[in-house]
């Protein structure tokens, strides 16, 4: 086990090495720069010399291989360099950023969790029968329902029809901060999101639930006499669960696609939407600094997934 | 099991009542039509689009660029200063139909710019079916290759490999989208390029598991112990299994891409020159309050055609991927 986990850590190690290369190309390939970005109309006034100095004070001047190797002796140290808008460090920028773009993480998941638990059970326990079709429809429906589009319609409904919901929060509030305000706020995009990942995580608990019903031991414990409540969620759920785990570390990089849209849509000011303007910006440390956060992640995620199996699920053995 | 029988067991019985290999698909197209009914609305609706892709400019009405006009209501031949200020096209005999409620003459309105929505929907069609089906084939494509040499050789080529698909896989997709779709010109023909190969570690994972499984087979080890060489196995031995992988991951992938292009251009790095419904969903977004049709038309098709792909897709893997036969 322990062997396991080791070698593991080190392949997604050398991933996150590999991501962090990759980055710093992709991002250098971008046609312009972070100088010719900011000054706007005013490129009459960009001389020789300001072109120079500006190079100088972000760290462009150098050639690319000293700069790879500033890049990674920097990482090492966990120096993630800064911003080249707002001259404060990557990290204390993502500070601001990351519990926003959490709590959407939660508020989505929560949805998510809320919504396909209970539909996946029924749609398992009523398989084939009308319960089953309905939800079963309405699942490939949101799956196949854009994030941006969702957002829209309710949008539209707001205007048309009032809602208690206030859609304009200028000030933007966290939920340890104000939490009436924060729900107000993050409500819509959570449930745009929540309902495009109820869908996946609904169909691969409905098929799990279907295989761990038929099992013996389901037979037994209705032989016992066991309530058909009781069956179902002490027996069959907790084995049919498993699976929804590894899905939803297998979900997370399509969660944080559908996090950027709502991000830029909802003007959350999260990691989602310091990407977007980081990347128009060609800030470059930002644009690393917020890939590999994300990366790291995603790869660390799946790994406690993995290891988790082991624990939960005993016949699960690693070698 | 399911009560219904599997398709692909009473195909051989169909073909011997029909003649021919047409036969036989005609035979298997019914059954399929009969037994996956949401399926067959999925394919009817997929065949409908491609229809109105192809003959968008007799389906459209209007040309989707022309910029309509109407007569001005204040026109006044000789305008005033005053008027002028009130209304600065007072001088004008003509203006612009700009955002109109769908009416007869434009049954889904008109847009900022005085063009026809049902026109410029009809269009999008075009767009969003090349993305999806060419990007697809592309990530299939390359899939074969890198899934199938990976799978077959393993060993370092495959440790390796497998890192760099890791990594593509540890970033959001759209992330490297927006990345690479600022770096060369958004172009439909980058975009779908950039989008078959983020597509590559989903497609090539998929095809190596099923070329491992093969390579261990009994068959496959016959072949090798008569001698046959690497590429014989492959080509003779080791493709032909794998259809049934091959074609869901490429049905149950259009719907995906054709999302990832809608979201695109939604964000405003799209493919440019095109008319994109992701972009036809934002342009709505800004006059939302008093015209809301744009967006509400142009997110139905989308929604209308990924919907379409994913029951199609979903039947095809249920009657293909014999595990998941009887649970549906």
């Amino acid at each position: 086990m322990t062997n396991y986990i080791v070698r593991r850590v080190i392949l997604n190690l050398f991933v996150i090495y590999l991501v962090g290369s990759l980055i710093f190309v992709l991002v250098r390939l971008l046609p312009g720069s972070f100088i010719i970005q900011r000054s706007g109309l005013d490129l009459a006034g960009l001389t020789e010399e300001r072109i120079a100095l500006a190079k100088a004070e972000l760290g462009l001047d150098k050639s690319i291989g000293e700069q790879y190797v500033t890049y990674w002796a920097d990482l090492l140290r966990l120096d993630f360099g800064f911003s080249f808008e707002t001259r404060h460090s990557v990290v204390s920028e993502l500070a601001d950023a990351v519990p926003y773009s959490f709590e959407l993480g939660v508020g989505i998941l929560l949805v998510g969790l809320t919504i396909s638990i209970p539909v996946g059970i029924i749609s398992a326990v009523r398989q084939d029968e009308w319960q089953d079709y309905l939800l079963r429809g309405f699942a490939i429906i949101a799956l196949s329902f854009p994030v941006f589009w969702t957002a829209a319609l309710i949008t539209i409904a707001n205007l048309n029809f009032g809602s208690p919901l206030r859609l304009e929060v200028i000030a933007q509030p966290h939920v340890w901060e104000d939490p009436w305000a924060a729900i107000q706020w993050y409500i819509i995009p959570s449930f745009c999101g929540g309902i495009a990942g109820t869908a996946s995580i609904m169909r691969v608990l409905r098929s799990e639930l279907l295989e761990v019903l038929r099992q013996d031991y389901i037979r037994t414990a209705h032989s016992k006499g066991l309530a058909e409540s009781t069956v179902i969620l002490r027996h069959a759920l907790q084995n049919a669960f498993l699976p929804v785990l590894t899905l939803i570390g297998l979900t997370l990089a399509s969660l944080i696609t559908g996090q950027i849209i709502l991000e830029s849509m909802f003007n959350i000011p999260g990691v989602g939407r310091e990407l977007i303007e980081a990347i128009s910006l060609r800030d470059y440390s930002m644009v690393q600094g917020i890939v590999l956060m994300v990366a790291s992640v995603i790869v660390f995620t799946n790994l406690i997934v993995d290891i988790s199996y082991g624990y939960l699920d005993p016949r699960v053995r690693f070698s | 099991m399911s009560s219904a029988t599997d398709i692909l067991i009473e195909d051989p019985l169909q073909e011997t009542k029909r003649s021919g290999l047409i036969g036989g698909f005609f035979g298997a197209l019914q059954s399929f039509y009969v037994k996956k009914t949401l399926g067959a609305v999925g394919l009817t609706i997929i065949l409908v689009l491609v229809i109105v892709a192809v003959f968008a400019p007799f389906l459209s009405r209007y040309d989707p660029s022309f910029t309509f006009q109407s007569e001005n209501p204040d026109y006044k031949t000789n305008p005033s200063i005053a008027d002028l200020a009130k209304n600065s096209n007072a001088g004008s005999p003509m203006i612009v139909a700009q955002l109109q409620q769908p009416d007869s003459e434009h049954w889904f309105g008109t847009t900022r710019a005085g063009r026809d929505i049902f026109a410029r929907i009809i269009y999008g069609t075009r767009t969003s079916l090349a993305v999806g089906i060419i990007a697809s084939v592309l990530a299939v494509g390359l899939g074969i290759f890198v899934g199938g040499v990976c799978g077959y050789y393993l060993g370092w080529l495959d440790l390796l490999v497998q890192r760099v698909i890791d990594t593509l896989q540890a970033l959001p997709s759209l992330v490297l989208l927006l990345l690479v779709g600022q770096t060369f010109e958004p172009s439909l023909t980058n975009v779908i390029i950039t989008m078959g190969v983020i597509g590559l570690p989903i497609t090539s994972r998929l095809i190596r598991s099923a070329v491992l499984a093969i390579r261990a087979s009994t068959f496959v080890e016959a072949a090798a112990a008569l001698g046959a060489s690497d590429s014989r196995i492959m080509f003779r031995h080791v493709f032909p299994n794998i259809g049934s992988v091959v074609i869901i991951s490429f049905t149950i992938g259009i719907g995906a891409y054709i999302l990832f292009e809608a979201s695109l251009s939604f964000l405003g790095v799209g493919p440019m020159g095109v008319i994109s419904w992701g972009r036809m969903v934002n342009e709505g977004r800004a006059s939302i309050d008093i015209h809301p049709w744009m967006t509400v038309f142009s997110g139905a098709a989308l929604s209308l055609t990924v919907v379409a792909f994913n029951l199609f897709g979903d039947a095809i893997r249920d009657v293909l991927d014999p595990r998941l036969r009887g649970s549906r």
